[in-house]
């Protein structure tokens, strides 16, 4: 199938979509999804011609079709969840089933003063209204034909909201899991997590398979960052080898906020992560750091976007990436310091280890500065394991595969064990671990 | 104990070695000197197996065993230890870590049970004692912001810790102020031991004043071209090489 005729099977699913959905949205919901139906009918998938996804092979989403799922009982009980869990502490967890939310494998019925959580197709059901600002917010809009599909179909996500008095250690953990299932499914979140003015929070947002489906997530998330609000959030996609993802964030931050996040990709056929942050007024910061990793015939792309767009803003990212067989990494960092703004802080360090001779990663900082009170300092290397640092284990006795996994380990360590509470940091080794493990 | 025998090695084209003879007793201690550019580190890396070196000919044997046709790690399982000249920097390993699985994985090798944690932990502080190192350096990572006399004290941890048949010891004296040398040869000086015989790289004479050497040798242009005992050290530092080189050429 080509590109075309997948775009049309979507069409049709669209119009089966709006006649289905069973609670009766808001009229400015059905236009909204209308509209972008129609954009995306004009507008088609990117393609590679499109500077921002020049380096993109997307046959893998856009030559086969994908079924938009439904709420399905895939027979899980909640224990069977524990692995797949990291809150051993204070915290609840939601819990997304090819993206629909499940309330009964869902924790956190005790939930804190000034926390409210849930399933987005309930939310929207129950009080339309309070979620209108949120999606009609003009510099959160889709530019893409992935984003406008989302808008156009999304059927469930997160919603969060996170008030001033929680307790910084109490942990969310939102886990969308993805079933076996005999289609390849469509599967699109609409995620919104608002953090109120003065809150410190942390969510765990993961992306894991319970098959070796080859489902196709095209998620679009919202983040709201209020006036010296506080969030520490890890995104961990780890969907297996055939998943594919593609996720659009927008973060908007208040004064004085300040966004901790960690991005984790692990393989997947295709898996691409836009992260867009809108530093919208004075005081606020971002610190980004991840880890891109594809082996076989894997991608990962990850797209970064750090608008500067108030003065005293800082922003600092430190990425790293890892490419083995016919694996491809895509790093693209930009950061934009907009006309006239002063004291503006930002770093950018990105450094990529390729270990076979098919692999690939392509690192591209982008820094467009229209200021001049800007400190900006930048670097992107990508380059082999070090000889010299082999051969140096080797004549202490290490084989050479276990002198390559030490390397390795200490590599992606710089932004592995960033990862905060102690539990989180073992449970993302030991994932990372296992993918490296996995044939 | 190590029997070299007419060895010559070429990087790429250009040879290197040409037809080292040398022969180590255990529990002898021999130097190795010679001018810039004489083949004294690729004869060590050689032994240890470093990649990007071709042996064109001859042979090298650690206690009857062709150490020429083993990996590297072979060689260090048979007793082969490198100290390097320049130790390498790996952010991210920490040292105890690393010691740990070196330690392990030679005793496989050697066809000994690992140890567990807790004897590792007790047999690689008493190595650090011994070298008159701080504990503190343990949880640090390999070599990363060492100065330069803590990275060739800390190839003499990694020594003791390993306790080899045979060390190879490359310019462990290079780029080190009086005081680290002093602590880096009274370091050497009593790793010395009945089993082990030690080859020590040097340009200089200096840390011979510490670590005497039962053997001195000369080599130039690719081969040994004099021996002597350790007044020849102190000849070498009154005479300076080029006489022998007159006479090599």
């Amino acid at each position: 199938m080509n590109a075309t005729e997948v775009q049309d099977s979507y069409v049709g699913q669209f119009q089966d979509h709006a006649e289905r959905e069973a609670r009766r949205p808001p009229p400015w919901l059905r236009r909204d999804r209308a509209g972008a139906m129609d954009r995306f009918v004009v507008a088609g998938f990117p393609t590679r011609r499109m500077e921002a996804w020049k380096y993109d092979v997307l046959a893998p989403v856009t030559e086969e079709p994908f079924i938009l799922s439904e709420p399905s009982c895939i027979g899980l009980d909640p224990e069977d969840l524990d692995p797949l869990l990291l809150n051993r502490g204070e915290g609840a967890h939601l819990v997304f089933v090819n993206g629909w939310f499940a309330p009964t494998l869902s924790a956190g019925s005790a939930l804190p003063r000034g926390v409210r959580m849930g399933g987005m197709a309930r939310r929207m059901a129950a009080d339309p209204a309070e979620l209108l600002p949120a999606f009609s917010n003009e510099e959160a809009q889709p530019d893409h034909g992935f984003t406008e599909l989302n808008r156009a179909m999304w059927q469930d996500g997160a919603f969060v909201q996170l008030g001033p008095e929680l307790d910084p250690e109490w942990t969310v953990q939102l886990l969308f899991l993805n079933s076996e299932s005999l289609e390849p499914l469509l599967i699109q979140p609409r995620n919104l997590l608002m953090v109120e003015a003065g809150c410190r929070a942390r969510v765990v947002e993961t992306h894991l398979s319970l098959g070796r489906s080859a489902h196709f997530t095209n998620a679009w998330t919202t983040l709201l960052l209020e006036r010296g609000a506080h969030l520490d959030y890890q995104l961990w996609l780890d969907g297996g080898p055939h998943a594919r993802h593609i996720g659009s964030m927008r973060v908007t931050q208040a004064a004085d906020s300040v966004l901790e996040a960690g991005l984790f990709a692990l393989g997947g056929r295709l898996t691409r992560q836009e992260v867009e942050v809108n530093l919208s007024e004075p005081g606020a910061e971002c610190r980004l750091h991840g880890l891109l990793a594809a082996t076989a015939h894997q991608q990962v792309d990850f797209h970064l976007n750090v608008r500067h767009a108030a003065s005293s803003t800082t922003s600092h990212q430190e990425f790293r990436g890892l490419a083995d067989g016919h694996g491809r990494g895509i790093f693209n960092g930009r950061v934009w310091v907009a006309p006239g703004v002063r004291e503006i802080v930002s770093g950018q360090t990105t450094r990529n280890m390729l270990l076979s001779p098919e692999a690939e990663i392509d690192a591209k900082p982008q820094l467009e500065i229209h200021a001049d009170d800007v400190q900006c300092v930048h670097g992107a290397t990508v380059g082999s394991p070090d000889e010299e640092a082999l051969f140096y284990l080797r004549s202490r006795g290490l084989d050479g595969q276990t002198a390559l996994a030490l390397l390795v380990e200490a590599f992606v360590g710089d932004v592995l064990n960033r990862g905060e509470p102690e539990p989180l940091r073992d449970w993302m080794k030991q994932r990372f671990n296992a993918w490296r493990a996995s044939p | 104990m190590l029997n070299v025998e007419g060895l010559h090695a070429a990087v790429g084209d250009r040879p290197i070695l040409r037809g080292v003879e040398l022969t180590l007793r255990p529990g002898e201690v021999h130097a190795l000197m010679g001018p810039n550019g004489s083949g004294k580190s690729t004869l060590v890396h050689v032994l240890a197996g470093r990649p990007g070196y071709r042996v064109t000919a001859g042979r090298a044997t650690l206690d009857g065993v062709d150490l020429l046709a083993m990996e590297p790690e072979q060689r260090a399982g048979a007793g082969v230890f490198l100290g390097f000249q320049h130790p390498v920097e790996i952010p991210g390993v920490s040292q105890q870590l690393f010691l740990k699985t070196a330690l392990n994985a030679l005793r496989r090798r050697r066809g000994e049970a690992e140890l567990d944690a807790s004897d590792c932990r007790e047999r690689i502080l008493r190595a650090t004692r011994s070298i008159g190192l701080e504990e503190s350096i343990l949880s640090r990572s390999v070599n990363a912001g060492f100065s330069g006399g803590e990275k060739k004290q800390n190839e003499l941890l990694q020594m003791a810790t390993l306790t080899p048949r045979l060390a190879l010891l490359d310019e462990m004296d290079s780029g080190l102020d009086i005081d680290a040398l002093a602590r880096v040869s009274q370091g050497i000086q009593a790793l010395r031991g009945p089993d082990r015989a030690i080859l020590l790289v040097t340009h200089h004479q200096r840390m011979l004043d510490w670590v005497v050497p039962d053997r001195v040798h000369v080599m130039i242009e690719g081969r040994i071209v004099l021996s002597g005992g350790s007044d020849l050290a102190r000849e070498l530092e009154r005479r300076g090489y080029g006489w022998l080189m007159e006479e090599a050429a």
